[in-house]
């Protein structure tokens, strides 16, 4: 009974550790999908010129943070109304505050430019987005080892005092 | 289509404040009254309906009107740079939205409209029958004749050739038509405005090109189109008459003698067969009469 509540302790401390690196991990998922969406907008904005709506409802985010911040910008589309930082952010809790601040100025001016202006603003955004996806690669690479053996450290300490 | 575009307050006002089946035109100017025309007659827009307080109208913002461009564009108004250098934008309903605003100019060619200024928002209706009066002087049993339609501004000759195209199917007349279509007026687009069963539509093509395009492509029996603007337009309506096309065109005159003064007069004159003439004496699409290719009167005014 004993060694199974030791093991249950155990990996309950190995899992928060896992969680807690998960949020570097899906930072850095989410400015890397960030920035290639970037990339499409610059492509259909300046050949096809298609509409905001389609090319967003083309675009496949993998990342579950990206896809909602995609789906709350389509509901901002369909409901003509102005853009709300808490509504375009509902459901996203992993962004710093310049980093939330930074992303809704940039889908504020989305669409209210003309091709060349806009390509200037995506391109310019497009450099912000890429170093906080460098910073996020960074501490990614630092916490996501450091959280998940902290874990493990913290499980085997347990262990070893209730032993 | 207007309602995504004009923003939930003003278009309850318009929707269910004024008498929408006769709006002509909406006129929103940045910091200045807007304007509305019933029939073409101007009134002020309050909160509660028209009035004629200038100090009671509601007043447009510059927010206001780039709010009302970037909906039209569907959110996206890098998509709209070629109208916008054309001074237009046209909605899916056959609305036209004529903006002024700052030209930018590079090279001497348009690049884009910016600081928009003024919103002009025409709204078209289908004015069942309105080209009875002349029908009957425009098709008789030698067939269709090349015919165009003279007016002002805001005088109802699109109006008068999308009632006359509907008529020509609505009485089975099964002549190809093809309509081209610059701005999307005459038919709105994706077939908003109902133009009978016969009629091929050619949209945001010029003259030139639509009419070389569609009668190689589409071999029709009457080509229609809305404005024609100079000696361009008036050569390749020519060449279409040339190739066995009978044509319905329109032209800004407000009187034959007007159109006598335009400088492609001449390479129109022997053209066409019948003109018709309508003003805005008791509203738009007032019928002053047809004329024949001597310009002699075939038919006197009545009101629409």
């Amino acid at each position: 009974m004993k060694l199974l509540l030791i093991i249950l302790i155990f990996l309950v401390c190995v899992s928060i550790g896992y969680f807690l690196s998960r949020k570097y991990s899906s930072r850095k998922k989410f400015f890397a999908e960030l920035v290639m969406l970037l990339e499409k907008l610059d492509t259909d904005i300046n050949f096809s010129k298609q509409k905001l709506a389609e090319i967003f409802k083309g675009f496949n985010a993998n990342s579950k943070e990206l896809a909602t911040l995609k789906q709350n910008f389509l509901n901002y589309l369909s409901l003509n109304e102005q853009l709300a930082k808490d509504k375009l952010f509902e459901g996203i809790t992993l962004l710093k505050d310049e980093e939330r601040e930074t992303i809704f100025r940039f889908f504020e001016e989305l669409g209210k430019l003309d091709v060349y202006n806009q390509t200037k603003q995506l391109s310019a955004s497009k450099e912000r987005f890429q170093s906080f996806c460098n910073t996020a690669c960074e501490e990614a690479k630092k916490f996501c080892p450091l959280y998940i053996k902290l874990g493990i450290v913290v499980g085997l300490l347990v262990a070893v005092l209730l032993i | 289509m207007l309602k995504n575009v004009l923003g939930d307050e003003l278009y309850d006002i318009i929707k269910n404040k004024i008498n929408y089946s006769i709006l002509n035109e909406i006129r929103i100017r940045v910091d200045k009254p807007i304007l509305v025309f019933e029939r073409g007659t101007p009134h002020f827009l309050g909160k509660d309906g028209l009035t004629n307080d200038s100090s009671r109208a509601l007043v447009a913002t510059k927010q206001n009107l780039e709010d009302i461009v970037f909906r039209a564009s569907e959110c996206s108004v890098y998509s709209i740079n070629e109208e916008l250098k054309k001074g237009f934008i046209m909605l899916a309903g056959g609305e036209r939205i004529g903006i002024c605003g700052e030209v930018v100019v590079e090279g001497g060619e348009i690049k884009t409209i910016k600081n928009f200024t003024s919103l002009n928002i025409r709204v078209p209706h289908e004015v069942r029958n309105c080209s009875l009066n002349a029908f009957s002087y425009l098709h008789d049993e030698d067939g269709l004749k090349n015919t165009l339609v003279l007016s002002p501004p805001g005088g109802g000759k699109t109006t008068f050739l999308r009632d006359f195209v509907f008529q020509l199917s609505e009485r089975n007349y099964c002549y190809n038509v093809l309509i081209v279509d610059e701005r999307a007026e005459i038919a709105g687009t994706n077939g908003s405005l109902n133009v009978g069963k016969f009629a091929d539509v050619l949209s945001f093509t010029t003259k030139e090109i639509g009419f070389i395009q569609g009668v190689r492509t589409m071999s029709p029996h009457l080509l229609v189109t809305d404005e024609l603007g100079g000696r361009e337009d008036a050569l390749a309506l020519k060449e279409a008459v040339n190739c066995g096309v009978k044509v319905l065109a329109t032209v800004h005159a407000s009187s034959l003698e007007e159109l006598k003064s335009k400088e492609f007069y001449d390479e129109i004159k022997d053209t066409f067969e019948r003109f018709v003439v309508l003003s805005s004496r008791n509203g738009p699409g007032t019928f002053e009469g047809v004329y024949g290719k001597n310009f002699s009167r075939l038919s006197e005014w009545r009101r629409l």
